[in-house]
């Protein structure tokens, strides 16, 4: 009795998250494809570059590209989950719930996603989401190969098809060396790092969506 | 002077010598772009490696301004042998011939006949570099189109928006002409002390590569030296290429460069000055 007592709480919570999550994901499933026009930041402790316009495709199940017109973009190896969509959908998760926690102001649930798929790259997924509107706020994901990233959304006019205004990727970086007999430098007689280095060795990129193409359909070859 | 310096371009440009620079610069470019066309992506993901183990790289990386960035880093440490092979000969050629002593008895000074034979190396130097500007950047550009410039350096990556590259290369050509001219000082003025071309050539192509080598070397006791060896400054052209662009450290490399120059041209003229012409 006791012990049907302790795991009649967890089977609750288990539902909510199932709830939640089903309700995350149905919004989501609104977008079948989309291309969205921004602009990005990008802010590696070693790379210097400037913000530029990006055009971003996302379709179903989970492709998606940033790309720059004519130009150069440096993005983490796997670690671009540039649309919620990329991260959830046609995978196969356990939903946990962890309780719930003050984030930027907001009061959102804890969802652990367990990949069923023992191989899955993707060790865990934490989501914080606001349970009134369905929307994600927050997610990390812990890699097998890559390290934890952690995504930062933010919302705004296409909140009701659950597609944010910013996204912010959070991700580890390690140091960049070459020798510098390949480089062959010329010294400025300063040892001080980029500008923009970031102080806590994390590499952030900031894409801002000015505005999004819903479900007008994107040709193959953009994903090749 | 416009007369001696009239008859200086002609005997220059007279001599089949001149156009083995200019021919060898459009072989070494054309070679370096052909490879590179053929067979740059796998030299570029070669030398991002240390990038691309943590990072996707997407877009146009092997675009025009970076195959010109890449002749410019092989020629320019390149450049200078060709250089050194007329400025090495202007005075020294002369000699060699037995033309000097005859040349310095018509009624010309000899400062006014020095700064001549020397503004024609210049401009034959500043030929030389606008004819590889031509090659490098706008035949590069041409092959393969304009893109983002993307720079490894050996602790940071710089990419540059491609509207924001052409003035630099302006600045990095201007930079180098400085840098060759400096050379062409160098070897004018050991041509003065010989009266065979060989010796100044062969002398200014050692003292370049001799600093080129302590430039390089990523050792610490050579790094003491290295605010002192003119080759240090050479480099200089990168700087442009730097975002901000280190101002301070370019015109300082800059006045360094100029007074090289000032020093080996005021010094030239004095032993010329003095010098018992014998043949």
């Amino acid at each position: 009795m006791l012990f049907l007592m302790g795991i009649g709480p967890v089977a609750a919570w288990s539902q909510d998250a199932d709830k939640l999550l089903q309700q995350v994901k149905n919004k989501l499933a609104l977008v079948k494809d989309y291309v969205a026009e921004g602009s990005m930041k990008t802010d590696i402790p070693f790379v210097k570059m400037a913000d530029a316009n990006v055009v971003v495709y996302f379709r179903q199940p989970d492709q998606f590209r940033v790309q720059r017109a004519n130009g150069i973009s440096i993005l983490p190896k796997g670690g671009v989950q540039g649309s919620l969509h990329t991260i959830l959908s046609n995978k196969s998760f356990t939903p946990v719930a962890a309780g719930n926690t003050n984030m930027d102001g907001k009061y959102l649930a804890v969802i652990k996603l367990l990949p069923v798929d023992e191989k899955s790259e993707i060790v865990l997924i934490t989501l914080y989401v606001d349970e009134k509107t369905a929307l994600v706020w927050h997610t990390s994901s812990t890699t097998r190969n890559n390290g934890t990233y952690e995504t930062k959304l933010q919302y705004g006019k296409y909140a009701s098809m659950g597609l944010p205004d910013q996204v912010q990727f959070i991700f580890n970086t390690t140091e960049f060396k070459l020798p510098k007999a390949m480089s062959v430098e010329y010294e400025t007689g300063k040892t001080a790092k980029p500008a923009t280095a970031a102080k806590d060795n994390k590499g952030r990129i900031t894409i801002s969506y000015k505005r999004y193409t819903v479900n007008k359909g994107i040709p193959n070859d953009i994903f090749k | 002077m416009w007369p001696i310096l009239r008859i200086e371009l002609f005997k220059i440009f007279s001599r089949p010598r001149t156009y083995i620079s200019f021919v060898a610069i459009t072989v070494i470019v054309a070679l370096i772009q052909l490879a590179l066309y053929v067979d740059g992506k796998n030299y570029i993901q070669f030398g991002m490696q240390s990038l691309t183990q943590g990072f996707d790289i997407e877009g146009n990386v092997l675009n025009g301004y970076l195959v010109c960035f890449i002749i410019l880093q092989t020629l320019l440490i390149h450049v200078p042998l060709l250089i050194a092979l007329v400025a090495g000969d202007a005075i020294a050629g002369e000699a060699n011939m037995g033309t000097l002593r005859i040349l310095l008895t018509r009624p010309v000074g000899r400062v006014e006949l020095l700064l001549a034979k020397f503004a024609a190396s210049l401009v034959y130097t500043l030929l030389l570099l606008v004819w590889m500007a031509l090659l490098a950047l706008f035949l590069s550009l041409f092959i393969f189109g304009k893109g983002d410039l993307m720079i490894l350096k050996s602790e940071e990556v710089v990419v540059l928006a491609q509207n924001d590259v052409f003035w630099r290369y302006g600045w990095a050509f201007l930079f180098a002409s400085l840098s060759m001219v400096m050379v062409a000082a160098l070897a004018f003025l050991l041509s003065i002390f010989a009266d065979n071309s060989i010796g100044p050539i062969i002398t200014t192509m050692s003292i370049v590569i001799l600093f080129t080598i302590l430039t390089t070397l990523d050792i610490p006791f050579f790094q003491l030296l290295r605010p002192w060896l003119f080759t240090t400054h050479m480099l200089g052209w990168k700087a442009f290429f730097d975002d901000p662009i280190p101002w301070q450290a370019v015109s300082q490399s800059a006045a360094i460069l100029l007074l090289h120059i000032l020093f080996f041209a005021i010094l030239g003229a004095w032993v010329f000055k003095r010098k018992d012409i014998l043949s």
